[in-house]
């Protein structure tokens, strides 16, 4: 097996240290930074069909996304030497949303969005309608992301929805919202196109939509 | 107020019977209501915490409002909850709790801010320090006071006046007297899920060791909470073990062994005990029968498949659940009796069953009604 396969299954074995050692080994082999990119996120990929089997679990998805960063980490300064900037997918704004702190699902689902290729911006917790409303008009993002799991947050996600249909950024944009309790009666409520309860597809949704423009 | 005698048990003999996986006179229901009484009664979230007398009228008001119902809060003890003086999941004095009145406005619910990855509230390298010294040095008063403190002297006594009022005057058992908590769910909250996960594959001996040096302790201050209290009934929760978090393998080593002793240890002592799962254990239920039979009952939510559980646990332990608690705030009654039905149907034959769900704050009441009567008429057990 060559140090790129390794690499890859490293990745995919959630073995750490490893996937440090070959990432750095397969860059002093002079394989493109961009390369090694694309090959992380294919094992990313690959945990979160295993993930959606129930082979794996949360935590394995926690763990890839964080072999995903300080992997990225370790070619920034070489990404940053070719002087070749990593191309983003589109722009995404995410937050809980106002009256609501919870935040496990969100910071999951942000690190998987960036593995994935998304520019985040990442609001926090207990998000004011109108600071979602400003930082897509700043951002220009295509995409909104609530999340919550309180009911009360059910009611800041309606008014969120109302915000950027005043600021008549509605149309603009596509909104999914996110949280262990979301179903289709939340999504209707809070005038979102998409819902999940699950990180993984969530971001399968998203970069559905980016890729189709 | 005066207690509802309407039916041939009372709510103890019926949870009793539930409990021992026989059949009661009808299926018992629970909603299990903390703050809902601030939206239909003259209360605020804040005093649902801090004022023990206002609290339990409060909640007598909603039992009564709703008929009557087969769990009941004792009022204040909220209160015992939030300032708890040892480490526990909901403690102010730990952990980074928003109170109403306090970082919140006095009737805005209370909700654990998670610790953040880059300065939780433990570091890795506070494992070694938890197994040196201990857990009380990580108390502090940043959320709660010495005020507090003393104010937990007035309102203990109360609380355990509170708790006999409901299992005599009313004859309802009382929710959650004290509390117990794992050392896997205490460890989480310190150092934050995510920064939790991440230390489960890399110092997994390491929480082992931790785990093994708390649990008997831990066990011991969840006792110490409904001694307090004079209470019989001790809550043992759980969230962050589930198939929605980790695998079986880290189950297994992680939790399950010091959630079967906790659980166990409270069993023999002669508490009542509510285990309660929120999201999905449905691949893990077979290993709840491995605790004592008809001794414990079983909450879980709608995450977690009520119907395998009866298939799985029905001869060894009573099962509570599993309506949605959003469905109480965003649905109606029809669907509210629907679902309830549909639960009798599947798990009521040969008793062992509760009906239950969290009711959420903004919950509606005839949502909640729909359920508890639904109960009380297509839950009576034919003789």
């Amino acid at each position: 097996m060559g140090a790129k396969e390794e690499l890859l299954q490293a990745v995919v074995e959630l073995e750490e240290e490893k996937s440090y050692t070959l990432v750095k080994k397969v860059l002093d082999e002079g394989v493109n930074p961009k390369e090694i990119i694309d090959i992380l996120r294919e094992g990313v990929e690959i945990v979160g069909e295993r993930f959606n089997k129930k082979e794996y679990f949360l935590t394995e998805l926690v763990m890839s996304g964080e072999i995903f960063q300080q992997s990225a980490k370790i070619l920034e300064t070489a990404m940053k030497e070719e002087s070749e900037t990593s191309e983003s997918l589109g722009v995404v704004v995410i937050g809980t949303v106002k009256g609501d702190v919870h935040d496990i699902g969100k910071n999951i689902f942000v690190t998987l969005l960036q593995a994935a290729g998304c520019e985040v911006h990442d609001l926090g917790v207990d998000i004011h309608a109108e600071k979602f409303v400003a930082k897509v008009k700043e951002t220009k993002a295509k995409i909104v992301a609530y999340s919550g799991l309180l009911t009360v947050a059910l009611d800041s996600m309606k008014k969120t929805t109302q915000a950027l249909n005043s600021a008549g950024l509605r149309e603009e944009v596509k909104i999914i919202i996110g949280g262990l309790p979301v179903d289709e009666l939340w999504m209707n409520e809070a005038g979102a196109d998409a819902y999940t309860d699950n990180a993984f597809k969530g971001v399968k949704i998203v970069t559905n939509w980016l890729k189709e423009g | 107020m005066e207690p509802i005698k309407e039916e041939p048990m009372t709510s103890v003999e019926r949870v009793l019977t539930a409990m021992a996986l026989k059949e009661p006179d009808r299926v018992p229901v629970w909603p299990l209501i903390d703050f809902l009484p601030i939206k239909y009664y003259d209360v605020t979230a804040q005093e649902m915490i801090e004022d023990p007398d206002k609290s339990q009228e409060a909640y007598e008001w909603i039992y009564h409002k709703l008929g009557g119902y087969d769990i009941a809060m004792a009022g204040g003890g909220m209160f015992m909850q939030y300032i708890n003086p040892f480490p526990d999941i909901f403690s102010a004095l730990y952990l980074d709790w928003r109170l109403p009145g306090r970082m919140l406005g006095p009737n805005e619910p209370p909700q654990l801010v998670e610790q953040s990855l880059d300065d939780p509230f433990i570091t890795e390298k506070d494992y070694d320090k938890i197994i040196e010294k201990g857990l009380l040095w990580l108390g502090n008063f940043k959320r709660a006071s010495m005020k507090d403190m003393k104010k937990l002297g007035k309102i203990g006594p109360k609380v355990a006046e509170n708790v006999v009022k409901w299992w005599t005057h009313f004859q309802v058992p009382t929710f959650a007297d004290g509390a117990g908590t794992t050392p896997f769910d205490l460890l989480s909250v310190f150092r934050g899920s995510t920064n939790f996960m991440k230390d489960i594959y890399r110092f997994p001996d390491k929480i082992k060791e931790v785990s093994d040096f708390l649990i008997d302790n831990m066990i011991l201050m969840g006792e110490y909470g409904a001694r307090m209290s004079g209470g019989k009934t001790l809550l043992v929760g759980g969230a962050r073990a589930s198939a929605d978090f980790i695998s079986i393998k880290h189950f297994e080593e992680l939790y399950w062994p010091y959630f079967k002793k906790m659980v166990t240890r409270y069993v023999n002592d002669g508490f009542i005990v509510q285990m309660h799962l929120d999201t999905n254990w449905t691949d893990r239920l077979h290993y709840f029968k491995e605790l004592p039979k008809g001794k414990l009952y079983l909450h879980m939510d709608e995450r977690t498949d009520i119907f395998k559980a009866k298939e799985i646990l029905g001869d060894h332990i009573c099962i509570q659940g599993n309506l949605k608690p959003s469905l109480f705030t965003l649905g109606t009654p029809a669907m509210i009796e629907k679902q309830t039905k549909e639960i009798i149907d599947k798990c009521a034959e040969g008793g062992g069953l509760f009906v239950g769900a969290e009711i959420p704050d903004d919950a509606k009441l005839e949502n909640v009604k729909a359920m508890v009567d639904t109960c009380k008429t297509y839950g009576v057990y034919k003789k």
